[in-house]
């Protein structure tokens, strides 16, 4: 009895073993990103993926958020291992392109218009997110999840307010700096529990008030006319204007500021009006309003009525290919980012989560369909980029300390709104600091390497 | 040439001020010079020589405003911390050849006895190294390395994936003062203030730090101490009070903030201001004060600590002997006193425990409070010590400044514990010994 239990168990041992090297003629191709919630990526397309190319092995990992994943992406690199492909930041450009751990797109597709029977799809790609992507011209990451602001309505709180006529009224959502302050006096003079409006005193909402008003973030046309960046522009009359409609807004009670995750519950319990955010976050606030009986509507980022509109930037993510792969390797991570570029796999994507879909053929897909004429809140950051003009403006800076800078204007931003700072000088103060990393970052890094 | 200047200069100092001390202590003072000129030989070649004297260079950029009783001076914060630097190493050594050299005389004047002196080994014998090695092999590349690594790395500038480093003195350190820019300012007994900063950012972060460990310590221990008294009572079904209170500490910092950030969340939606609501009181910004948000930490990390206090404290008063109690109620001493002359006295050593473990806590362990709770916010007003080294070093990559960062803060804990031994260790009483 003993020894059956003991072979049993050699067998047991043994199996994992054999399934490997049944498996050992399959190419890994390993991707990690940062999309845990969207359950699509394993449940269709990992098992689609292997469907068409059996000859690929295709292993997710989810990480926790962008800077997780580039950290432990970094260490994987130091330890020789790193996995083929990797989900990055649009705040985290420059610097992976300057670490040399990954391979240009352009390089890689080397002008072909087809990988393993797959077509090219990147001169499909949709012109605000071209542009944003885009350096010199030539794509180094493949596009993929991008984004825009825009502002999500609780509509039922805002019919209840009078301030829309019915559910569907998305108009009514406030479109302009000016409207906004309108509709949340309404909104504050009618419940006693609802706050009007939420968004972070982050980043890209900056990013996107300085080129809806055509001013640049940095020097040398936010580094793409040519010349590296070697100053930002954050104290710009724009960048002050924006944060004194955003103090505005803080000081007469209508902005509000949450914790980590408290929009969500607010949101649920229909204790907020407006919820400035992602377009991202369109699944997951349409969701949140199905489930709790309201009425979910979206429009623009409201703008600055005073200047000309000029358009907004997108922000999001991108896939990097690891440089130095194996030629039939690399073949298999390339083949998989054209597979993820297929319409369907555009317009799924889309669905699942909110991004806009980049390539004209997944937008097409889309349309007829007939899915923006059903899902009216899903077409408003598509409309809205499209409506951007093609400008350095509009297509965000590119710099190597941009995350870190980034962290630094959230800090000042912060303090803006909360203490009596004048705003002139705390951005002159942001604005030198952030001049001395980019300073430093570029001593590092020499701008001709870039 | 400076450098030389700079050794000569650094000696002639150490010879005078350890002569000086020296003889002041009725010890020799040619001895004392001889000592005092070694050691600032030593200590300024051993500082400088890795510097590459680079204090003394005169384009530093790096300075910050000074005012003490209303005089204002410009202060280069690099040669300052070089200065600084300086005197600490040399000191160090001077330290280190006095007792080297007192153990020599020792050595030279004592008579081995092997056979009277257990535990010794005859002779010179390389056998305590062999047993020691693997120790020290181990401690030597997973600590020391790692730590000497750290202190190279906290004079570069480096970020993590970026091939290139390039030496940048001590402007790592000096940064931190100079908040990278030449406005900060400090007072000193002037413009009306006794101490005052401005746009001193990291002397911020690090008062957040020091009002984060006093509080938690206090109201952890103050709190533990009282709830571990009331389930000492013999009452029925006390094992599963006493259970119910230390289960928080079973909780990790992770839940702790998620679970204290949903209680407290500012707006429409957390609980402790829907209660608030419901009783018409109107709410308050728990995380979006700075104040309160502060208030909200302690209150976080101090819930968590408190399981762990409770159960050490209970256990501290299970061994205070009742026979002292009672011969303290015999003399006349009411409970109040009993707790203050007996009880406080025989659980000191429980209480200089649990303060250090609770002080160590609040120093290096409120990351995972505070980033779910309040992501070191508003404003700063909840980033610590720690939270900053790894927003510096994990979020921005920028590991040189991360490592002077964490430099200051070993020196912090290395204070501390020093200090804690020194002031509280006399005053701990270890039973009747």
């Amino acid at each position: 009895m003993k020894r059956i239990i003991v072979l049993m168990l050699v067998v047991l041992l043994l199996l994992p073993s054999l399934a490997n090297a049944q498996d050992d003629d399959r190419i890994t191709i390993r991707f990690w990103h940062i999309w845990g919630n969207v359950t699509w990526l394993p449940e269709v397309v990992e098992p689609a993926f292997e469907a068409a190319f059996p000859q690929y092995d295709l292993e997710l990992r989810v990480l926790d958020g962008y800077r997780n994943a580039y950290d432990l992406y970094t260490l994987a690199q130091e330890q020789g291992d790193p996995p083929e492909l990797l989900q990055g930041t649009s705040s985290n450009t420059q610097a992976p392109r300057d670490s040399g751990f990954f391979k240009p797109l352009h390089e890689a597709i080397a002008g072909r218009t087809e990988i393993n029977g797959i077509p090219v799809r990147l001169d499909e790609i949709v012109g605000p997110a071209a542009i944003f992507y885009q350096l010199d011209g030539e794509y180094y990451e493949l596009p993929w999840n991008a984004s825009t602001p825009i502002v999500f309505g609780n509509m039922d709180l805002l019919v209840e307010a009078g301030v829309a006529e019915d559910v569907n009224d998305f108009a009514a959502i406030p479109s302009t700096w000016a409207e906004v302050h309108e509709v949340c006096a309404v909104i504050v003079d009618k419940f006693d529990d609802v706050d009007c409006i939420n968004f972070g005193a982050g980043g890209w909402y900056f990013e996107n008030a300085l080129a809806m008003q055509g001013a640049f973030m940095a020097n040398n046309e936010n580094g793409r006319g040519g010349g590296c960046v070697t100053e930002v522009l954050f104290n710009s009359q724009e960048a002050v204007d924006y944060l004194a409609w955003h103090k505005s807004l803080e000081e007469a009670g209508y902005w509000v500021d949450y914790g980590r995750a408290e929009y969500n519950i607010t949101w649920a319990d229909s204790k907020l009006a407006l919820h400035m955010t992602s377009s991202a976050a369109a699944r997951g606030r349409v969701e949140i309003g199905e489930g709790n009986g309201f009425t979910v509507g979206a429009d623009r980022m409201p703008y600055n009525q005073d200047v000309d509109y000029v358009g907004n930037t997108v922000g999001g993510g991108m896939i990097l290919l690891t440089d130095g792969l194996e030629p039939e390797v690399e073949e298999g991570a390339l083949t998989f980012l054209m597979f993820l570029m297929e319409p369907e796999n555009i317009a799924n994507w889309h669905k699942s989560t909110g991004y806009i879909p980049v390539t004209q053929s997944g937008f097409d897909y889309l349309e007829a369909e007939g899915w923006f004429d059903e899902n009216p809140t899903f077409a408003v950051a598509t409309n809205q980029l499209m409506a951007s003009a093609r400008a350095p403006q509009t297509a965000g800076a590119i710099f190597g300390s941009f995350a870190q800078v980034y962290q630094m204007y959230r800090e000042v931003f912060q303090n803006i709104l909360r203490n009596d700072a004048d705003i002139q000088g705390a951005l002159d103060r942001l604005k030198a600091e952030a001049d001395l990393l980019i300073e430093e970052y570029n001593l590092l890094v020499p701008c001709e390497e870039m | 040439m400076m450098a030389v200047l700079f050794t000569i200069l650094a000696s002639a100092l150490g010879a005078l001020i350890v002569g000086a001390i020296l003889k002041r202590r009725g010890k020799g003072l040619m001895g004392g010079m001889a000592l005092g000129a070694v050691a600032g030989l030593l200590g300024s070649l051993a500082t400088m020589v890795p510097l590459q004297y680079c204090v003394l260079e005169p384009e530093n950029h790096m300075f910050f405003e000074l005012s003490v009783l209303g005089q204002t001076v410009t202060v280069n914060a690099v040669a300052l911390l070089g200065i600084l630097l300086v005197f600490v190493v040399t000191w160090s050594f001077a330290l280190a050849i006095d007792r080297l050299r007192h153990q020599w005389q020792a050595r030279s004047t004592t008579v081995w006895k092997a056979d009277t002196a257990p535990g010794t080994f005859v002779g010179y014998d390389f056998s305590p190294w062999i047993f020691l090695a693997p120790t020290l092999v181990g401690l030597a590349v997973f600590t020391y390395y790692p730590a000497a690594q750290n202190f190279f790395l906290g004079t570069q500038l480096a970020r993590r994936g970026v091939a290139n480093t390039a030496f940048n003195c001590l402007d790592n350190f000096a940064s931190l003062i100079t908040s990278r820019l030449q406005d900060a300012h400090y007072y000193i007994l002037s413009d009306g203030f006794i101490w005052h900063a401005e746009n001193a950012r990291y002397l911020a972060v690090f008062g957040n730090s020091v009002f984060f460990s006093v509080f938690i310590v206090l109201v952890a221990n103050v709190l533990g101490l009282a709830i571990a008294l009331l389930a000492s009572q013999k009452i029925r079904g006390a094992s599963v009070y006493r259970t119910l209170m230390i289960w928080p500490y079973a909780i990790s910092g992770v839940v702790v903030g998620i679970v204290f950030a949903i209680l407290l969340g500012g707006g429409g939606s957390g609980f402790l201001n829907q209660v608030l609501r419901l009783f018409g009181a109107e709410p308050l910004p728990f995380l979006s004060d700075p104040w309160w948000a502060r208030a909200s930490v302690v209150a976080a990390a101090a819930w968590n600590k408190l399981g762990f206090n409770v159960l050490i404290y209970i256990a501290a008063l299970q061994s205070v002997p009742m026979e002292l109690m009672e011969a303290a109620s015999i003399d006349g001493a009411n409970a109040w006193k009993r707790f203050l002359n007996v009880t406080i006295p025989m659980i000191s050593p429980y209480i200089f425990f649990v303060v250090f473990l609770n002080l160590n806590y609040s120093f290096f362990d409120l990351y995972a409070v505070i980033d779910n709770l309040t992501e070191g916010g508003p404003v700063n007003a909840t980033t610590n010590l720690v939270v900053d080294v790894i927003r510096v070093g994990v979020e921005s990559r920028d590991i040189g400044k991360a490592a002077a960062q964490s430099i200051v803060l070993f020196m912090v804990v290395v204070g501390l514990t020093y200090m804690q031994f020194r002031v509280m260790g006399r005053r701990v009483t270890y039973g009747a010994d």
